[in-house]
């Protein structure tokens, strides 16, 4: 696939959950190529979790499409979504001791059929990713004994493990601590190298600042602006989404939010 | 290595298993207390009888039931994301033993009535429990099916005491508290053989299953998203757990905190990947079955109904267990 080809889209997308809910999103426009990372920022309630659902196929828009390869999304089958996009959500309670290395060959399942299980060479897989995101001396311990940092890094470790082309991340950095968080970061920005496509949520302007290529900012359903980082990522933008004054700085040529 | 460990251990419970049926088809009180001798087997009539028409069946529905209650318990608990529920939710335990009484109250305890309104009360449990789950709006898909289970157990529950009134006292109700305590003591050839078929089936779509009901336990927008078809594979699954337990429990009556336990000891053995956990839950189930029947059959003359052991020996188990686990 050519680096520059449209590999997800959202086009002309309104959703509501209810019709007497005033919450709904209208316009929705985002396209994304390969290598690229797109960050959705907003405050806490603005939409972003509804559009990932939307781009995954778990809810359907009321008019607009997604479009996965050009084609509509519709037209795969769940599993073959499952071998496209990842998922990587903010967290998930699980009540059973599955260890970490169980946990993350699950991520396996869009590549097995339905009565197949994981191979030798699924769990090898799923070692490895475990590896990647830092967890290589937990891989026997349960997942109920994580941290939420570390659960955070587990759920990223089950969406590389699925090898996907797309990795949607949904709050997924909300936990972890400065130098997980730098890790995690550090992990994203080489998928997106390698030429995986990333669409990730996030209420901090910080990870948006350090990740995006392209922002998407939004405020109550609706996008205010999306496009390069330079152009969007401004004071005014970002007060405005915000409702709250705030300073950007830079830094070694870094961009730092401050409030005030 | 991990893989080759779990295998010796499904085969050790193979062999524990294999063991408990002998035990089972050879023990008992006649013609005295202790071993039936395949000499007595060829000479005595009665003996071949017993052996035959009473033993045998007795052994094959305990072992169904075992492995029915076992690994119907760890697929709940997986599905519901909760080690505390079992088959019983969803109005099936219910709805069995309001069917079961209807056939005793109003069908003179015909035995064909008995089981298939058993049977059909405890599908319709998980039906009016699924149909009902999609009428509320409140909560998520797995929460909804709690509410409307313990509803629709609360209305045939409603039902069974209703029956208990009406029923006669000296015969009806006596059978109706019989059916409710859970005994293998009255199982001959009859409606055996589609037991059989039912629960071999449904035991058999599970176990083809194991690896994939650990998906059930995620989150299901995480499982959408890794390719799996929640909602159809749930009500599959659930079907045949529920179908499983139905119909061995149609010939039983209830057997309390088999489906509860056994899932416990065998997560504790085998970890929670039900890939080997649900293997170990329908061997540990039988081999709990066969023997708590053996106790009902041997230790006193008079039988004292399985439900009644298992209630004892799960709530000994249970509170080993938890006190176990601090450590």
């Amino acid at each position: 696939m050519s680096p520059k080809e449209t590999v997800l889209e959202l086009r002309d997308i309104q959703f509501s959950y209810d019709k007497s809910d005033s919450f709904s999103l209208s316009s929705i426009n985002i396209k994304m190529h390969s290598g690229q990372i797109v960050v959705i920022l907003g405050p806490n309630g603005s939409g972003k979790t509804t559009i990932l659902k939307i781009a995954n196929g778990r809810l359907q828009p009321d008019s607009g499409g997604v479009y996965l390869e050009g084609k509509p999304l519709q037209s795969f089958s769940r599993r073959e979504i499952g071998q496209r996009i990842g998922f990587v959500p903010q967290a998930e309670k699980i009540s059973f001791e599955y260890t970490n290395l169980e946990y993350v060959t699950m991520g396996r399942t869009p590549w097995l059929n339905p009565l197949e299980r994981p191979s030798e060479k699924d769990i090898e897989i799923s070692r490895e990713a475990i590896r990647e995101v830092g967890m290589g001396k937990f891989m026997d311990l349960p997942v109920t004994k994580l941290s939420g940092g570390q659960s955070q890094l587990i759920l990223l470790a089950r969406a590389l493990a699925q090898e996907t082309e797309i990795l949607l991340l949904d709050e997924a950095t909300s936990q972890l601590d400065l130098a997980n968080k730098r890790h995690f970061l550090d992990i994203v920005r080489n998928l997106a190298a390698a030429g995986k496509t990333i669409f990730l949520s996030t209420h901090e302007p910080d990870v948006a600042a350090a990740l995006a290529d392209k922002a998407v900012l939004m405020k109550n359903g609706q996008v205010l602006i999306a496009g390069p980082m330079e152009s969007v990522f401004t004071k005014e933008n970002l007060q405005h989404i915000y409702d709250t004054p705030i300073e950007i700085m830079q830094l070694d040529g870094r961009k730092v939010v401050l409030w005030t | 290595m991990i893989q080759r460990n779990q295998r010796i251990k499904l085969i050790a419970l193979t062999g524990i298993l294999i063991l408990c049926l002998f035990l089972s088809i050879f023990a008992g009180r006649y013609p005295e207390l202790g071993f039936l001798s395949p000499a007595t087997l060829k000479e005595d009539t009665t003996a071949r009888n017993i052996f035959f028409n009473l033993r045998i069946p007795r052994i094959i529905l305990g072992l169904l039931l075992g492995m029915a209650l076992g690994s119907s318990g760890l697929f709940f608990q997986t599905v519901f994301n909760n080690p505390l529920v079992d088959s019983g939710m969803l109005g099936v335990t219910q709805g069995a033993s309001f069917g079961a009484a209807i056939g005793i109250v109003f069908f003179h305890s015909n035995p064909w009535i008995v089981q298939l309104l058993a049977i059909g009360l405890g599908m319709s449990g998980l039906f009016l429990s699924v149909v009902s789950a999609r009428k509320i709006h409140y909560g998520g898909w797995i929460l909804r099916l709690i509410l409307s289970g313990s509803v629709i157990s609360a209305l045939f529950g409603a039902g069974l005491s209703l029956l208990k009134v009406l029923a006669d006292s000296r015969n009806q109700l006596h059978a109706i508290e019989f059916w409710l305590m859970g005994s293998l003591g009255f199982t001959i050839w009859q409606g055996l053989p589609l037991v059989i078929v039912i629960t071999c089936v449904c035991l058999f779509i599970l176990w083809k299953y194991r690896w994939r009901i650990n998906l059930l336990a995620l989150d299901s927008e995480v499982a959408s998203s890794l390719g799996v078809r929640i909602r159809m594979e749930q009500m599959l699954l659930m079907t045949a757990a529920v179908f499983a337990v139905s119909a061995a429990t149609s010939l039983s009556g209830i057997i309390g905190w088999v489906g509860l336990i056994v899932p416990h000891l065998s997560r504790r053995l085998f970890g929670s990947d039900t890939q080997y956990s649900l293997p170990g839950s329908m061997l540990i189930g039988a081999i709990l079955i066969l023997a708590c029947d053996n106790g009902a059959r041997i230790l006193s003359p008079s039988e004292i109904p399985l439900g009644i052991i298992t209630s004892f020996v799960g709530v000994i188990i249970f509170i080993l267990l938890m006190g176990g686990k601090k450590k």
